[in-house]
C-alpha cells in the first residue's frame, strides 16, 4: 500500500506473520522495490478485471445456450420428436397440435 | 427476456412430460405468438461470438483472423448438412458453433494461466468439450430423422428429408 507522509510517498507491503497482519516498509515511492510492488498489483488488478469479464462472458454464453436449447426442444416437439437422455424420440400417439 | 424463457421453458417441459396434443399445442402457440424470438436468438449468439473472438485473439488481428477462418470452416461444414430456413438445424448449428467457440476459450484460458488453472475453470473445460460432442451427436441424430414437415406458423418451417 502507499501511504502518504507530508509531501513523500512510502510505499509499505501487507503480510501475515503467525496470523498476524503486518506492514513491511519497501522505501519510498521512487524505489525499485516500490516499483516492482506497484507494478505486481497493477498486474494483480488487470488479472481480476480480465477474469471478471470473462465471468461475465461465460454468464451471457450459458444464457444464449439456454436459450438456443430451450428452442430447439420447442421446435423438435412441434416436429414431433423429444429428447430424452440424449436420445431423439418420438412422440407416440395424439400428440399433433 | 428472461420471463419470456421461462414461460417458454416451462411450456416446453410440460409437452415433454405429458406428451399430449394440448401441450404440444401451448409450445406452437407461444412460437407462433412470438415470431422475433428467433432473430432474437441470431442476433444474441452473434453478439456473443464476436465477444468471444475479441477475447481469444487478445487485440491480435492476424490471431482475430486465424478464428474466424475456423468458425467460418466449421459453419460451412455444417451448412452442407441442413437445408436452407430449417430452424431447428439453425439452431443446432448455432449452438456448434458457440460451443465450440467456448472449448477454444476454455483452451486460451488455461495456456495464459498454466499453472493457475482452477477447478473451476478445468471443469468449465469439461462441459464446452462434452456440450459441443453432446451437440453434434444430436444433430447426426436429427439428420437421421425421416420426413418431417411441420408448419410452425409464419413464413418458417421445419421440414427434412432423408
Amino acid at each position: 500500500m502507499m501511504v502518504q507522509k507530508g509531501t513523500s510517498t512510502y510505499c509499505y507491503q501487507s503480510v501475515r506473520v503467525d496470523g498476524k497482519p503486518k506492514s513491511i516498509y519497501l522505501g519510498a515511492s521512487s524505489s525499485p522495490q516500490a516499483k516492482a510492488y506497484e507494478q505486481r498489483k497493477e498486474e494483480k488488478k488487470q488479472q481480476r478485471n480480465r477474469e471478471e469479464e470473462l465471468q461475465r462472458l461465460n454468464e451471457q454464453l450459458e444464457n444464449a445456450l439456454k436459450l438456443i436449447k430451450i428452442m430447439e426442444r420447442g421446435y423438435l416437439l412441434l416436429a414431433g420428436y423429444y429428447e430424452r437422455k440424449s436420445e431423439i424420440r418420438k412422440l407416440q400417439g395424439d400428440y399433433c397440435g | 427476456m428472461d420471463s419470456q424463457l421461462t414461460e417458454l421453458e416451462k411450456l416446453v417441459h410440460d409437452a415433454e412430460v405429458y406428451r399430449h396434443a394440448q401441450k404440444t399445442s401451448a409450445v406452437q402457440g407461444y412460437l407462433d405468438s412470438h415470431p422475433e424470438l428467433p432473430q432474437y436468438t441470431r442476433n444474441l449468439t452473434h453478439e456473443i461470438k464476436e465477444k468471444i473472438i475479441y477475447h481469444l485473439s487478445n487485440g491480435d488481428s492476424t490471431k482475430e483472423v486465424q478464428i474466424r477462418g475456423e468458425v467460418e470452416a466449421l459453419q460451412a461444414h455444417i451448412a452442407t448438412a441442413q437445408e436452407p430456413g430449417n430452424i431447428l438445424l439453425t439452431l443446432l448449428a448455432e449452438e456448434i458453433t458457440l460451443s465450440y467457440l467456448m472449448m477454444r476459450q476454455s483452451d486460451a484460458s488455461h495456456a495464459r494461466q498454466y499453472g493457475q488453472t482452477s477447478t473451476q475453470a478445468l471443469r468449465r473445460a469439461d462441459t464446452a468439450h462434452v456440450r459441443l460432442m453432446r451437440t453434434i451427436r444430436t444433430l447426426a441424430s436429427i439428420q437421421r430423422l425421416p420426413f418431417i414437415n411441420v408448419n410452425i406458423g409464419g413464413t418458417q418451417q421445419i421440414a427434412m428429408t432423408h
